[in-house]
């Protein structure tokens, strides 16, 4: 039963992550992610870890994707333009080296035995459970969570410095202040 | 007392390098201050000179260490300074040359507007050559190396103004470079055979670092190589020493940069181009000698070269109009005698010749500069003729300085050339004999052209009115004359049985090089005498009597007997076009095509003329840099796919 | 329910880390209500005074070593060191952008705040013992990178750079993610020192294709960062678009932090994989010596001709990675601190000549430089001839040292190469000089040299000679760090 569902969440996953990438339709494009991001959900739930599954849908596919979808429709970018692709060989060459890099992620799946629990032996009963999560994130990977808060914090500054309106940058833009030196292009 | 003293030698010239940038502003006292202080590390030289001669034979070697350079578990390099009687006679040609030079360009820089920098490069030329013959160590004996190159670079482009000059200084660097990168090379492979890089033994803070030199029978049977080819280490490293000694002494196939770089004013042509730094590489092979010595093979290579080079420069001198460039390969075909000496194992010779060409070919230079001063910068002896009126100073000097490079006696290359032919006599090697004699042949020939188109006949350009140059120019060209007529007293051959002051030369290298002096043979001494007076005249008699018929534009007059051979000559036997349409050009094909395919946005004007294949298949992929992101990103990905499939290979 | 226990911390032994972060957060306060909008300067003042205290706080470190945190961060003068270059470089480019961002219209308070979170991400990368701990300084270095790269919007090439950097940057941090994800499906652990004891272990069931693949991966995104060939293709893009202190900072910083936790990883957990990332890595070191030393031959851009010369750089310092031995480390480290110190001044130069607008970075501005500036033009000389390795510069010492330790270590024709297109390389950075002493000046572009650059070129120029000709005192330091083992 388990491998049943497991495939079927998989498939959806792919398809759905493949179809966010084709998609013309920026919303439609956010939306396929939002059936990326559920499908993985239940992946989570799957391997008996029921807190990622509230996270991974609270946040993901609750918040983080209404902020998508809220800047595209603000900015009125729905419409993906169908420009000249300047680089037309350069498409098939991705397919081929994208399904080269499958065919490797494959053998080595295949061949190296990714069903064998890693080394340290299977994982502890209450693994997946937010008790055992967070004392974790407490104790032996204390330190990784602190630099994820930092990492966090330098994000957030960058939005705000990134948005900040500058005022005097915009004289930048018109030359003749200076005599220009007499470079050639 | 002598341990602090040869300290002083590089330091003086230092010290000028640093007024001359820093402090001085004024024409006058930068040539002073450089003059004296490079007269003073002479003096001092001289001094360091006699007290090194009061001591016994065994122990004439000084070495002492500044501080510890580089000092890691294996290896420690010491900064320290080497003297002894090898290092003794190169410092008193560089600072003594060097001292006559910087007097003689106070004249001929008079008025140039960047006469201090010119005084500031010269001074640091001299320190750096002085560390480069006073190294203890590779790495130092490097450090010179590269830094006499960069003051040549520097001068050679000092008259940027004129385009010839900063091509020529890039060419100069960029083939040396070549040279440079044997040269590291094999100091890697010194080091990581002997664990040191210090020529001798030496003390520091108590501890006795080794030195090479004497390790080389160490090497004896150790190969390296494939199986189906192995080389002796010994083979492997004198090779690489040898093809930066062919860099930097200008010999076959890197010798098309010496000529070129005659661009640079004359006074640095003959201090730089002629006298020292040129001959850094068979100083450096004379040091290096044990390491060539124990590989025949390099040793064959090393003579064959000094021959070819010997010749091909030496018939390349037939065919030139240039005042300078006759010189400049004249100065090839010398270095080409010298390096063939180290590769028959006459190291001795090797160094009489150096010394002795260091001064006459110095004269042979201010003299050219002199006649060109004097005719208001004309170069092209086709506009000369007749000049020895007007100067007679210069006449004089010069006849001095060209019959002591074309060999005639008594005069000082006499001797030296000498001592190189007969040690191809005794040691048996006549192919080469025949070669170099050859050479010297050519060498008295055109020197007789030379003398001839300067001098004789009439003036063919009556735009200029030819005057003689100031005392600070003939003065050095006097002494410089007494010194290329006398120079041979220091190595006199054996004459006769109990000739007194016989070989001293070689006596005083005897701790260095281990070489028993030459034996004088008669018979040799008289061939290359007559055949030289005979070349010297006839090259002076057919460009007298054909005087009227040399005009710019015109042919020569051996034309009639050489045809178009003598244009192959004038071109140096196209080993430089060789360069150009081989390497330059493709180089830059290369060049272009990369900047093309990887980076459309940055192509310099530099890089023009692309081949038609590279500009075919930079259409296909010129993209590749375009500045699109899923650009990078594919390419990213093709390593991954690369790297991912390699490691799974392996692993297989 | 059971209270958590805490396990015991030595914070002593993240102690400049702290300070540094700490200092930035509070910094960041100060900035925006202590100080006035004309007077950010102070804030970068304050930013160096930070970066000085935490070097100052870790010089009682020395003799300290030490692991903490759950084993996740080290503590050993191999990291010491690290941390007191990456303090140099972070000051170095705060010097640079004093005054560089308000003549360019670009100052906000934040920038120096950034600068030291992006060195607390490299003091990480160096003592991180943890692929976890290694991948967060990592994304803390990066992220604050894409940050500065587009600080200097709304000009276009700045916000190009960051978008492309920031792409590609999040490419790769997939490929470094799913790395340590199948390196934990191998080995069980994330933790350099047990994988190298599970690796050891014959009893242990390690799943040696796995970890290739996983290995591969992780070696492929450190490949990006310091720019091998062929994950270079960002490089000149990125420093040309962004800041010219940020090009400078990137082109030491993340180079030196990226190899210094590359070195660690295969020094401390991959050993015994050396037979197969060994050819990987000697082919890639190969092609970055030949590929960027010939991208930047015909560059007529300098900030575009550094970059690819910094391709070119990771090459060289490659190979004393490749060593994996103590002299390799300290090989590296002093490579490091040469190039850290040669390229910070020549970008300072570079920073000096850049125009308020229109600048184009061209050649041209170079010509006749001697003229003008007698003393920058001898810096910018120096800083070149030790770029392209001419004695006796710190540039030839540490190519000597690296090539000397890669020859010993049997990379004889990796050494070939190098020695080759170094001999190549004096091309390009010539043609700077030949440009500022062999060309008379034209037009009437006049360096900006202001206090804290002209501070900046002293200390790199007058140390990178000073460790041309008398190496040895810092060699003796770097070899007191012993890493061989990575502890």
């Amino acid at each position: 039963m388990d491998f049943v569902l497991f495939f079927l969440t998989a498939a959806i996953a792919l398809a759905g992550a493949i179809a966010m990438l084709v998609a013309r339709n920026a919303i439609h494009s956010a939306l396929f992610l939002l059936l990326n991001f559920g499908a993985i959900a239940v992946l989570f739930l799957l391997l008996q870890s029921p807190f990622l599954f509230t996270i991974q849908l609270s946040i993901y596919a609750g918040a983080i994707m209404v902020l998508f979808l809220f800047v595209v429709m603000l900015l009125g970018a729905e419409q993906v333009e169908a420009a000249q692709d300047k680089l037309p060989w350069q498409q098939p060459l991705a397919l081929v080296m994208g399904a080269g890099l499958l065919v490797i992620a494959v053998i080595t799946a295949v061949r190296g035995g990714s069903n064998d629990a890693p080394p340290g032996g299977e994982a502890a009963e209450a693994f997946g459970d937010p008790a055992s999560l967070g004392e974790l994130l407490f104790t032996e990977y204390l330190l990784p969570f602190q630099i994820t808060g930092i990492i966090l914090l330098v994000a957030v500054i960058g939005v705000v410095v990134l948005n900040q309106q500058r005022t005097q940058a915009q004289s930048e833009e018109t030359p003749g202040e200076r005599p220009s030196s007499s470079v050639q292009p | 007392m002598l341990n602090w003293l040869i300290w002083l030698i590089p330091l003086l010239p230092l010290l000028g390098f640093l007024l001359n940038v820093f402090v001085i502003r004024q024409e006058r006292q930068a040539g002073l201050v450089a003059s004296a202080l490079v007269g003073g590390s002479f003096l001092l030289a001289v001094v360091a000179t006699v007290m090194l001669g009061g001591m016994p034979e065994e122990e004439r070697r000084v070495q002492t260490i500044a501080w510890e350079w580089i000092g890691t578990g294996t290896l420690s390099i010491p900064f320290g300074l080497l003297f002894d009687p090898l290092t003794s006679v190169m410092v008193l040609l560089v600072t003594g040359v060097g001292g006559l030079i910087h007097v003689y360009s106070i004249g001929y820089m008079h008025g140039d507007p960047r006469v201090v920098r010119y005084f500031a490069y010269l001074n640091l030329f001299v320190t750096m050559m002085l560390m480069l013959v006073m190294a203890n160590n590779m790495l130092l004996l490097f450090l010179g190396w590269e830094g006499v190159g960069l003051c040549s670079f520097l001068l050679i482009g000092f008259w940027f103004e004129r385009k010839v000059a900063s091509a020529a200084a890039v060419k100069a660097f960029v083939v040396n470079r070549i040279g440079d990168a044997a040269f590291i090379l094999a100091m890697l492979a010194i080091f990581s055979h002997f664990g040191t890089l210090t020529f001798y033994d030496v003390e520091v803070d108590g501890q006795i670092i080794p030195g090479f030199l004497a390790q080389v029978p160490n090497l004896l049977g150790q190969t390296f190589g494939p199986e189906w080819q192995t080389i002796a280490v010994a083979t492997g490293i004198s090779f690489l020493l040898l093809i930066g000694a062919t860099g930097k002494s200008a010999q076959f196939p890197l010798f098309v940069w010496l000529p070129d770089a005659m661009a640079g004013p004359t006074p640095v042509s003959a201090l730089i181009h002629a006298a020292t730094m040129v001959t850094a590489g068979v100083y450096m092979m004379a040091r290096t000698e044990p390491i060539f010595v124990a590989s025949p093979a390099t040793q064959s290579w090393v003579a064959w070269i000094g021959v070819l080079t010997a010749l091909i420069a030496g018939t390349a001198a037939l065919a030139q109009w240039d005042i300078k460039r006759v010189l400049a390969y004249s100065t090839v075909s010398q270095l080409g005698f010298m390096v063939a000496a180290c590769g028959m194992g006459a190291y001795a010779a090797a160094i009489f010749h150096l010394l002795t060409h260091g001064i006459f070919k110095a004269l042979l230079f201010l003299g050219s500069g002199s006649v060109i001063h004097g005719t208001h910068d004309t170069q092209d002896m086709r506009k000369m003729g007749g000049l020895r009126t007007a100067m007679p100073t210069t006449y004089w000097t010069y006849l001095v300085g060209a019959g002591a490079l074309a060999g005639i006696v008594p005069l000082s290359g006499f001797w030296s050339k000498d001592e190189i032919l007969a040690h191809a006599v005794s040691a048996g090697y006549w192919p080469q004999l025949i070669g170099l004699f050859i050479a010297s042949l050519l060498t008295a020939f055109y020197m007789g052209r030379q003398v001839s188109l300067i001098f004789f006949g009439t003036q063919r350009d009556p735009h200029y009115h030819a005057h003689e140059s100031g005392q600070a120019m003939t003065v050095p060209l006097v002494i410089l004359a007494v010194g290329a007529a006398i120079a041979g007293l220091m190595n006199l051959p054996t004459l006769f049985s109990g000739m007194p002051a016989a070989h001293l030369l070689t006596d005083w290298l005897k701790p260095v090089l281990h070489e028993e002096a030459g034996k004088f043979n008669p018979l040799l001494a008289l061939f290359a005498t007559l055949g030289a007076v005979g070349m010297g005249y006839l090259g002076w008699s057919v460009y007298t009597r054909n005087a009227a018929k040399v005009k710019v534009g015109g042919q020569d007059p051996a034309y009639y007997y050489t045809g178009d051979i003598w244009d192959t000559l004038e071109a140096a036997w196209y080993v430089d076009t060789l360069y150009q349409r081989a390497v330059v050009g493709p180089f830059r094909s290369i060049g272009n095509f990369l900047a093309q395919v990887f980076d459309p946005q940055g192509i310099d004007g530099l890089v023009v003329g692309t081949g038609r294949f590279f500009g075919w298949v930079a259409t296909g992929v010129r993209q590749l840099q375009s500045g699109y992101v899923r650009m990078y990103a594919l390419v990213f990905t093709v390593g991954v796919v690369l790297v991912l499939s390699f490691m799974l290979m392996i692993a297989w | 329910m059971d209270s958590i226990q805490i396990p015991p911390i030595d914070f002593r032994l993240i102690a400049p880390l702290l300070v540094v972060t700490t200092w930035a957060m509070v910094l960041l306060l100060v900035d925006v209500f202590a100080i006035p909008a004309n007077r950010k300067k102070l804030t970068g003042y304050l930013a160096i005074a930070g970066l000085v205290v935490a070097g100052l706080v870790a010089i009682p470190l020395w003799d300290v070593s030490g692991s903490t945190f759950s084993n996740m961060v080290v503590l050993d003068r191999y990291s010491l060191i690290l941390t007191w270059i990456f303090l140099i470089i972070g000051a170095l480019t705060i010097t640079m952008a004093l005054d560089y961002l308000p003549r360019h219209g670009i100052e906000q308070g934040e920038f120096y705040p950034l600068i030291m979170f992006a060195v607390a991400g490299m003091i990480l990368m160096a003592q991180g013992t943890d692929l976890i701990v290694l991948f967060l300084g990592v994304e803390l270095l990066s992220i604050t990178l894409y940050i500065l790269t587009g600080f200097a919007y709304p000009r276009l090439t700045s916000e190009e750079a960051a978008m492309k950097y920031l792409v590609l940057g999040a490419f790769a941090a997939g490929f470094f993610i799913y790395g340590i994800a199948l390196t934990y499906g191998a080995v069980g652990t994330t933790n350099l020192a047990l994988i190298a004891e599970r690796l050891a272990d014959p009893a242990a069931e390690t799943n040696q294709l796995l970890l290739l693949a996983g290995a591969s991966l992780i070696l492929i995104t450190f490949a990006f960062k310091v720019a091998l060939v062929p994950f270079h293709m960002w490089t000149p893009d990125v420093y040309e678009g962004s800041p010219t202190p940020v090009a400078a900072f990137m082109s030491v910083g993340t180079k030196g932090a990226s190899f210094a936790a590359l070195l660690r990883i295969l020094v401390t957990a991959l050993p015994a994989l050396e037979p197969f990332w060994l050819p990987v890595l000697g082919m890639l070191a190969a092609l970055t010596m030949i590929i960027g030393n010939l991208g930047a031959l015909s560059q007529t851009n300098v900030k575009r001709m550094l970059a690819y010369s910094s391709v070119g750089h990771a090459g060289y310092i490659l190979l004393s990675i490749m060593v994996v031995s103590e002299r390799g480390a300290q090989a590296f480290l002093f490579y490091t601190l040469a190039y850290t110190l040669t390229n910070l001044g020549a970008f300072a130069v570079v920073i000096a000549l850049e125009q308020r607008s229109n600048a184009t970075w061209s050649l041209d501005d170079f010509t006749g430089l001697y003229k003008r500036q007698p003393l920058l033009a001898l810096a910018m000389a120096v800083f070149m001839f030790s770029l392209a390795g001419v004695p006796p510069t710190a540039g030839f010492m540490a190519k000597f040292y690296v090539f000397t330790t890669a020859y010993e270590g049997g990379l004889g024709w990796l050494v070939l190469i190098g020695v080759l297109t170094s001999a190549l390389a004096v091309f390009f950075y010539l043609r700077v000089v030949i440009r500022m002493f062999m060309h008379e000046p034209q037009g009437e572009l006049e360096p900006t040299l202001d206090r804290g650059l002209s501070a900046d070129i002293a200390i790199a120029g007058g140390l990178t000679l000073l460790f041309g000709i008398v190496p040895a005192p810092i060699i003796f330091l770097v070899e007191r760090s012993l890493v061989a083992a990575g502890g």
